[in-house]
């Protein structure tokens, strides 16, 4: 390029956002009045489209938190999901024995795609809920109904 | 490997809270997209070429981020926190008028088609180089150089049209 010669827009553009230095652009602007008006606008427009960005910073301790958050390691929500499963089997099988033989012989071909949604509505509870309470919750709840279970047998005799 | 994503955040964390600032309109939301964008590259430091600098891969996470949040929220905040605009020393008078053009001005580039919006939001909050912009967005840099003037002039027509430029 010579420089008598008109840079394009977008190399004036580039010029204004400090991308391109070649000294004969620089030179051509400062001599072509249409080039340097045309540089100005953009300038311009620059000036206030700089006025997007602002002075806001991330809070003092981000870093901090977000180490914290690569440390803990996740609570697997599979495991978690069985263990409740088995405390309700369990619970069921305090409750009556007979259903849970009856479960494994007959209901369990009618009612498996209720115990996978079971599964899976506990393994997503376990990922939104810190899944130590739902497990502490469900242990509370079958040791309780063990308690009332063994109280009601000694009432009955 | 910490270490490496501590300077990361040092290096390019405001920058990156402020484009996704932008993008949510609300500083607990930027907050929570600007740490999943540095968890993900912390679970994908695999994958980052470490002869590079970090900042167009971590734009590229915070936009791909923005985009997904873009979507589940339909769109643009209406408007920004008032303490997104920047502060100057004017009078109330010019304080007001600047707080009107800033708002305008946030208008406008919300009505900008995504493919400008996000050159220009790079370059002017993300800080960008045109080469990192290539970078980010996978692109040539005379698409980058062309979206970045064509969402220029719409950004001024627009601002001329509602008297603010």
């Amino acid at each position: 390029m010579n420089k008598s010669q008109c840079p394009d827009a977008l190399t004036i553009q580039a010029v204004a956002d400090g991308e391109e230095n070649d000294l004969i652009i620089t030179e051509h602007l400062q001599d072509c009045s249409k080039c340097r008006e045309t540089y100005l606008d953009v300038q311009r427009i620059i000036s206030v489209a700089e006025g997007l960005s602002s002075d806001a910073r991330l809070p003092i301790g981000f870093y901090k938190v977000l180490s914290g958050r690569i440390e803990s390691k996740p609570f697997p929500a599979f495991l978690v999901a069985a263990i409740i499963s088995a405390l309700a089997f369990i619970s069921v099988y305090l409750l009556n024995p007979t259903y849970l033989e009856w479960w494994f012989s007959v209901g369990m071909t009618r009612q498996f795609g209720f115990y996978i949604d079971m599964f899976f509505d506990l393994f997503f509870l376990s990922r939104s809920i810190n899944p130590l309470w739902v497990i502490t919750v469900m242990t509370a709840m079958v040791v309780l109904e063990f308690l009332i279970l063994s109280k009601l047998k000694t009432v009955e005799g | 490997m910490q270490k490496l994503l501590q300077g990361m955040v040092e290096t390019y964390g405001d920058r990156i809270y402020r484009l996704v600032l932008r993008y949510t309109g609300d500083h607990t939301q930027a907050q929570d997209l600007t740490q999943e964008t540095f968890l993900r590259a912390y679970k994908h430091m695999d994958s980052y070429d470490r002869s590079k600098p970090a900042g167009p891969w971590l734009f590229k996470i915070a936009g791909n981020l923005c985009r997904n949040w873009l979507r589940d929220n339909r769109e643009l905040p209406a408007d920004l926190n008032e303490d997104l605009y920047q502060s100057t020393d004017s009078g109330p008078e010019e304080l007001y008028l600047e707080k009107e053009g800033a708002r305008e001005l946030s208008r406008v580039l919300r009505a900008l088609p995504p493919i400008y919006r996000e050159v220009i939001l790079l370059k002017h909050v993300g800080e960008l180089s045109y080469a990192e912009i290539c970078e980010t967005l996978d692109l040539e840099i005379t698409l980058v150089k062309n979206r970045l003037y064509r969402g220029r002039i719409m950004l001024r027509e627009a601002l001329e049209k509602g008297g603010y430029y």
